[in-house]
């Protein structure tokens, strides 16, 4: 499906096709989005606190990824990397290019399915968990060891809450497949599978909630706290890694958002069965740009609502998030599987 | 004999009750920020004191009354006496003084503060008995070197024959007295 997209513009073989829809996501949607949560955070995360936040560089301070982009490439660091930081950067740049193709952006750019295509993002981030824990290993500080023993330890609590939450999702559309969850969600609102089941919109949260234990994200992020660890994981990352790090960690965070909108709020289908219309609409491109533009807004405002909760709330303690995790995710999870289960029974029956 | 040990059901209940309390928590959080969010916060924006700078259209002026920024040495008023010096913490001061044209007033050559030293502490202004050296509100002294972080107030070097002039002039200020 995907690489019918660009005979489009004219291209035939499918590796250059497959490889410029990887490289268009990539620069596209990826980057842009990164940054644009990284403002976003900054700002909003301003506004709720009562400051004012960037307004020194562009219109509001817009221009201010940027400029701290430029800061921080001119700051050198030492040239050579440990061994552990090398892990690091390959398998995070394996997990950054490999759920690019198995992520759809639009339904004409599908590059990849299977019964069990809905499970490999998640494995791709457990392997983007792990290199966390290298890069902590990696920087020979007690610090970063203590961060990077914290990062493991949450994708360890993280990944049953996340894994139980994906089945009982399995059990309402039957399989794992990406056409299976599309062709699901595509009659309205209540076809998404968070409001076509009262236990799925709870298992939405929980999704949601062990993904951002797993990855360490905001307001999860103990692995890198500041006030024990004095920085954890980024005490040694500066310059060119720290431009890195951010990136690999905001598009986590995106494609973690992205996810969860697939999984239970109908990707990019509109709210009003209005996907004959969008899939009518006879102009692959403008197709495309509608597919992205919806799931970009329902990503966006889930993204708040993270944001939002973040900032308001008082950071959790590394032993905090793990009993959380462990007491009321996992938990939570397994019984939401039984409810979804006998909630299928019962109407079907 | 008792048990001490809860009840399933009571520990049931303080689960619940323990995740009620937490989304109550950040849903009264959400609820009280959501006015910030939306830029009508009763306080927005009032906790960051902003860069005198163009853009926020705030000035040296807008600096609190007693802020010490650099300091400035009228050295017409400067007696050369040597308290600042003393006084100072860093010894960021230096000064070259030598007798001048009258009895009562000594030449300042010298007079360089180091701002690399300096920690705008006050005590030299404070000690300063003809008031000559004071706080200026200025605060933007960030250089390429640290020779750009020494100000010089000094009148400069004299030569030996003013030197001898003024060594004249004094004897008749003696002689006339």
């Amino acid at each position: 499906m995907g690489t019918a997209t660009l005979r489009v513009f004219g291209i035939e073989d499918p590796l250059v096709s497959f490889s410029l829809i990887v490289i268009g996501i990539l620069f596209f949607l990826i980057v842009p989005g990164t940054i644009a949560l990284g403002f976003l955070d900054r700002k909003l995360g301003a506004n709720l606190q009562a400051r004012i936040g960037p307004n020194r560089t562009g219109w509001r301070g817009i221009l201010q990824p940027f400029a701290d982009f430029l800061k921080l490439s001119q700051k050198n660091g030492s040239a050579s990397f440990g061994s552990g930081e090398l892990f690091w950067m390959g398998l995070a740049l394996f997990f950054l290019f490999s759920n690019i193709g198995v992520v759809p952006f639009s339904r004409h750019a599908v590059l990849f399915d299977s019964p069990l295509a809905l499970m490999l993002p998640l494995l791709l981030l457990l392997c983007f968990s792990f290199a966390t824990l290298l890069l902590g290993f990696g920087q020979a500080t007690v610090n970063g060891w203590f961060g990077g023993i914290r990062g493991i330890a949450q994708s360890v609590v993280g990944l049953l809450p996340a894994m139980t939450s994906l089945l009982a999702l399995s059990l309402q559309t039957g399989d794992l497949s990406w056409a299976n969850l599309i062709q699901t969600q595509s009659d309205g609102i209540f076809s998404w599978n968070a409001f076509s089941n009262p236990f799925l919109g709870l298992a939405s949260v929980i999704y949601l909630c062990a993904g951002l234990v797993m990855l360490g994200l905001k307001p999860f992020d103990v692995s890198a706290s500041r006030i024990d660890l004095h920085g954890g994981i980024l005490s040694q990352m500066y310059g060119r890694r720290l431009i890195l790090f951010r990136l690999l960690r905001g598009y986590g965070f995106l494609l973690w958002v992205v996810m969860t909108v697939h999984l239970f709020f109908g990707g990019w289908s509109l709210p009003f069965a209005l996907d004959g219309v969008v899939s009518d609409l006879g102009s692959i491109p403008l197709s495309m740009a509608v597919d992205i533009g919806v799931l970009g807004a329902k990503s966006a405002i889930l993204a708040l609502f993270v944001f939002w909760v973040a900032k308001v709330n008082p950071k959790p303690r590394a032993d905090q998030v793990t009993d959380f995790t462990w007491k009321y995710l996992a938990s939570l999870s397994i019984l939401n599987l039984l409810a979804v289960l006998l909630w299928k029974g019962f109407v079907h029956a | 004999m008792r048990s001490s040990s809860p009840s399933i059901a009571h520990s049931t209940l303080g689960y619940l009750g323990s995740m009620l309390s937490g989304m109550k928590t950040i849903l009264f959080s959400m609820r009280a920020t959501l006015p910030y969010l939306l830029g009508r916060g009763e306080q927005q924006r009032q906790v960051t004191e902003q860069y005198p700078d163009p853009v926020s259209s705030r000035s040296a002026e807008d600096l609190p009354k007693k802020s010490r920024g650099l300091l400035y040495n009228d050295i017409d008023k400067c007696t050369g006496c040597g308290e600042c010096v003393q006084t100072c913490p860093t010894q960021a001061i230096t000064m070259l003084a030598e007798p001048g044209a009258t009895a009562d007033k000594r030449w300042v050559s010298v007079f360089d503060i180091d701002y690399g030293r300096c920690i705008f502490c006050g005590l030299c202004v404070e000690s300063c008995g003809p008031a000559s050296l004071d706080h200026t509100r200025k605060f933007e002294l960030a250089g390429g070197s640290r020779a750009a972080l020494v100000q010089s107030f000094g009148s400069g070097e004299v030569t030996d024959g003013q030197r001898k002039k003024w060594l004249k002039l004094r004897e008749m200020e003696e002689e006339d007295f």
